[in-house]
């Protein structure tokens, strides 16, 4: 399939992110109303002796959906997304196990597990991004995570 | 108390000689009397620490402060302030770094860290939310910053811990020693080190999970994002995103006033700086852009340098006041060695704006004589010498042959040379710094009246960056003091709600209130408090009169407020101003309308109590008056 007609996807330019984390703080509070990493849906991974930078968040690979024991993961074909049911989710883990891309955060406050919901289609990480690192396009194409993450 | 906005609530106290861990609830009316970040941290020095305290005693306190916003989505939101009765210069000492400790510390449930006593042994502070627990630190004595801070997030498996840490120098006493969060983001000024090497405290590591809340969240966004979109129209932005401070270089050399071989020289030609400018040799270095936490500006870069002699030497770009004080001042024109050798500065932990003059002054004395090889271990200390500056940084750090001459500080150290050396030691009120820029008058009388001793983030108004207009030269303007009192206020502000003044006094300065109405519209949706522009003014009242009457308690006067003695008595040695000096009669007239405007005494320049009274200061004001300081209420 052709990827531009894809449902839309974050795509991810690691080179050039910032490490400001605006993304996790608009995250956090576009979901929660409220300032804290711990319970965004996209996190940076930092390694400051290096200068490295680089978002960690949902590819939407699905992998995590069958870890989960207690059905409280499900596809949600419309935004094409994984959808957390609060009320069945027990924050054993399971799934941020199973993430290969360490997209998963339990959010330390409800004890649940957090998934980027895409903002229902309008990611708010990619509208403050202010170095251009993130961007809605048809499928994820950073080059240069792909090939070291993507086991 | 209800539920807080903008701030947690809570102040965290470690006693570390009894091993004591109190939580205490913030006030409402320190809160809303002093905001945050050095303001609180000022009035908790003020309260409990006096003229008797010993810098390097277990007395002493080390006061860790955020800002209400520290944690929140905003440019320039990553500050803290470090306070401490200063070890260097015996007063008011305080640091500010950037990065992302501070907001981990918010994370962690706490506004204000302090941290008084001595262990007996080597220790580092881990404090995970409500868990805080002092650990051995006996396997990181000894060890660089950057080694610090790897061992311990690797001892406490967790890479995302944001950790504050001590090198060797602050190990070692070294007056200047600086605290550093993430390797880079440096509480550089006036020895926050020092005092944690006192205390047997090598590091503290954070992590939190808390919300920080907002009172209004959709206003604050609103704000915040109005934010967003206008710093990158101001006019200064997109070159200082792009080159970040080091831009100063040209700026001050274009105008005769860049300090260069412990300023006896003010200006160099193109040829040679282009080696160190920062707009030339960058861009072949350059990894990527770095920000401090929730800074969409993103000011600092990551460089490796791939050839030359400094080749596979990598880290934050240096800042001017590093690049100023390490090579200009010592005669180095090449952009790797101001990596190289700020980094090293980085990793033993010493502040490099203190070591650089403090360097250059011995730099001199050996020019002239007044030092010898003998007296030096052998190094000589030849301009440029790049080798003897490497050297003497480590020897600094470990306090080792001359380097211990030079370890307390400029001023001691010209005293301990001896044969007039003090004569090319320059410093206010015990602390250097790298500028010279003699020839602008708002700048010295910001310098000079700076409550940490020679600053310049404490009210100095620079030419041709923030004043507007051509900058106006050997001018004594009545004007002045007022401007001098206005960036006061803008600093002042910013440090109390620890937002950079990157993104205050300099960014938004074409908003003439340098963004004052800003903050205070931020601080009003964050936290729920009404903060008319006019209350964020007093709350910067109050913070400069407590730190006025703390120096007033140390047992300074107005005499002490003057600018370095080379710039009365060394003229300008070249450019326009050539053959020039400050005219003191003329400043301590300035002097006297800037103590007027703060409602102190014209004479004295110490607050009248009246204005301290105003300001819900009485006790202040008795205190001054027990120490036959303040008089009666008329």
């Amino acid at each position: 399939m052709d990827e531009g007609q894809r449902t839309p996807t974050l795509s991810i330019d690691s080179k050039k992110c910032t490490g400001c984390r605006v993304c996790e703080q608009i995250c956090t509070f576009s979901h929660e109303r409220e300032f804290n990493p711990r319970r965004a849906r996209i996190r940076i991974l930092m390694r400051e002796k290096e200068g490295i930078n680089a978002p960690l968040l949902c590819r939407q690979c699905k992998q995590c959906l069958s870890a989960c024991k207690r059905d409280a993961l499900s596809w949600d074909e419309g935004i094409s997304v994984v959808r957390v049911d609060r009320d069945k989710c027990n924050g054993c883990g399971l799934c941020i196990e199973a993430c290969a891309y360490a997209a998963i955060q339990k959010d330390p406050v409800t004890k649940k597990v957090n998934i980027c919901d895409l903002c229902n289609g309008d990611p708010q990480c990619v509208k403050w991004c202010t170095a251009a690192v993130l961007s809605l396009t048809g499928g994820v194409r950073d080059a240069s995570q792909s090939e070291t993450t993507n086991r | 108390m209800a539920q807080w906005h903008g701030w947690m609530g809570t102040i965290l106290r470690v006693d570390l000689s009894t091993g004591k861990i109190t939580k205490e609830p913030l006030s409402e009316d320190l809160a809303y009397s002093f905001v945050g970040g050095r303001g609180i941290n000022s009035k908790i020095l003020y309260d409990e620490t006096d003229r008797a305290t010993n810098p390097l005693g277990p007395e002493n306190r080390l006061i860790i402060g955020t800002g209400p916003t520290s944690g929140t989505l905003g440019l320039g939101n990553g500050r803290f302030t470090m306070t401490v009765k200063s070890p260097l210069t015996g007063i008011l000492g305080d640091g500010s770094g950037g990065g992302h400790f501070g907001a981990e510390v918010k994370f962690a449930g706490y506004d204000h860290l302090i941290i008084q006593g001595r262990s007996d042994k080597p220790v580092y502070l881990w404090i995970k939310d409500g868990k805080v627990v002092i650990k051995d630190a006996s396997r990181l004595w000894g060890k660089t910053t950057w080694e610090a801070d790897e061992k311990i997030r690797e001892e406490l498996g967790d890479r995302d811990a944001k950790t504050l840490c001590i090198g060797q120098a602050g190990e070692n006493l070294v007056r200047y020693a600086f605290a550093i969060a993430q390797d880079e983001r440096v509480a550089a000024e006036t020895g926050m080190g020092c005092v944690m090497g006192s205390k047997n405290l090598k590091a503290i590591a954070v992590r939190g999970s808390k919300s920080v809340k907002a009172a209004h969240p959709d206003q604050y966004l609103e704000i915040v994002k109005k934010w967003f979109e206008d710093v990158p129209k101001q006019h200064m932005a997109a070159l200082h995103k792009k080159i970040g401070s080091p831009y100063l270089i040209k700026v001050f050399n274009q105008v005769y006033n860049l300090g260069i071989r412990n300023s006896q020289q003010l200006h160099e030609s193109e040829e040679v700086l282009k080696k160190l400018y920062a707009e030339v040799n960058m861009p072949k270095c350059l990894v990527r852009d770095i920000a401090c936490f929730s800074c969409g500006h993103a000011c600092q870069k990551f460089l490796r340098i791939d050839e030359g002699p400094y080749a596979g030497e990598k880290g934050m770009r240096p800042e001017y006041g590093c690049t100023a004080s390490l090579c200009t001042q010592l005669g180095v024109f090449d952009f790797a060695f101001s990596l190289k050798v700020t980094n090293l500065a980085n990793q033993f932990g010493i502040d490099a704006q203190e070591v650089g003059p403090t360097m250059a002054m011995a730099f001199e004395c050996y020019q002239r004589g007044i030092l010898t090889r003998k007296q030096t271990d052998g190094m000589k200390l030849e301009w440029g010498n790049r080798k003897a500056i490497l050297e003497l940084l480590r020897k600094i750090a470990y306090r080792e042959g001359f380097g211990d001459v030079l370890a307390d500080g400029c001023l001691n150290a010209a005293k301990r040379i001896g044969k007039g050396a003090e004569k090319y030691g320059y410093h206010i009120k015990g602390k250097s710094h790298c500028d010279r820029l003699t020839a602008y008058i708002p700048c010295v009388m910001g310098f000079a009246l700076a409550s940490r001793g020679w600053d310049h983030l404490r009210g100095a108004v620079f030419p041709h960056i923030t004043a507007g207009g051509p900058p106006k030269f050997w001018d004594y303007d009545p004007v002045y003091p007022k401007m001098v009192t206005d960036r006061e206020h803008i600093d002042t502000a910013a440090d109390c709600l620890e937002i950079c003044k990157w993104l205050t006094e300099f960014e938004l300065m074409e908003e003439g209130s340098g963004g004052v109405s800003r903050m205070a519209e931020v601080l009003s949706a964050l936290t729920g408090v009404d903060f008319s522009e006019e209350r964020l003014h007093k709350v910067c009242d109050r913070v400069y009169n407590v730190e006025r009457a703390y120096l007033t308690k140390m047992g300074l006067t107005r005499d002490d407020d003057v600018a370095p003695h080379h710039f009365y008595d060394q003229p300008m040695p070249e450019g326009p101003s050539q053959g020039r000096t400050l005219d003191r009669q003329k400043f301590e007239e300035l002097k006297d309308i800037f103590y007027e405007l703060r409602g102190g005494d014209k004479k004295t320049g110490i607050p009248k109590r009246e204005t301290l009274e105003g300001l819900g200061l009485k006790y202040v004001a008795d205190d001054l008056q027990n120490m036959g300081a303040c008089g009666e209420v008329k």
